[in-house]
């Protein structure tokens, strides 16, 4: 019996530990990019456009939204 | 042979091209010059590339060689224009993120001939890594700069 405690308990504190852990690794990897307020909005667009087009929107539909632009001629013109 | 799939322009916007297995992508460029308005010195055009499936599943379908020339003639075209700077950013909503790194990456590994300088990035927002990429012209007048701009931007706040 004095041993199941023992274990129970090892087991215990091995979880505690191993979520003490996973806080101190989420908290270290919370810090920022310079860039993050862009890159977080270059995505987040990216994202709203996907979910536009999947439901069967047209890009034209986002051209107030967004900056499109077409940088290219495929026309050689 | 195998030939890149034609190009069309759907709209005032984007470019559409289907494939064989009846795949429809959208190619589309936003202006995202303002990314560096705080390196004021940097006056090229720049331009995050994003290429979407809108109809059909592309994960469902064998791997396509067409697409692939398909992208690297739309890079070819934009950088006809040497000023031209592109930034691919991989969508990390679905956790297929490093998935599209690797094509990315495959894709341009392709394309290169030594005339256009990629370097990778890996932003931090919010604890969650966006891998990103930076595509310029090795003959772009700004190119330094805008190499050093964009490691900055990716670099973590508090970092020298």
């Amino acid at each position: 019996m004095g041993v199941a405690n023992n274990s129970t308990g090892t087991k215990r504190f091995l979880v505690l530990y191993h979520l003490y852990m996973q806080k101190q690794v989420s908290i270290s990897n919370n810090s920022n990019s310079k860039g993050a307020s862009i890159f977080k909005k270059m995505m987040e667009d990216k994202q709203a456009i996907h979910a536009h087009i999947q439901k069967g929107g047209k890009i034209s539909d986002l051209k107030e939204k967004f900056n499109f632009v077409k940088p290219i001629s495929i026309t050689g013109k | 042979m195998l030939s890149p799939y034609l190009l069309q322009e759907s709209d005032s916007y984007s470019y559409e091209f289907i494939t064989d297995n009846r795949v429809t992508y959208h190619i589309y460029f936003l202006d995202y010059a303002y990314m560096f308005a705080d390196y004021a010195y940097i006056t090229c055009p720049i331009y995050t590339f994003n290429i979407d499936a809108i109809d059909g599943d592309p994960t469902t379908t064998a791997e396509d060689a067409r697409i692939k020339l398909t992208v690297l003639e739309v890079f070819k075209l934009f950088f006809s224009r040497v000023a031209n700077v592109a930034i691919y950013v991989c969508d990390s909503l679905d956790e297929r993120h490093l998935a599209r790194k690797r094509k990315f990456d495959a894709w341009f590994k392709g394309f290169n001939d030594d005339t256009i300088l990629k370097e990778d990035g890996v932003a931090t927002v919010e604890g969650v890594a966006i891998y990103n990429a930076l595509l310029v012209h090795k003959q772009n007048k700004e190119l330094a700069a805008i190499v050093a701009a964009f490691n900055d931007l990716n670099s973590n706040v508090g970092d020298k």
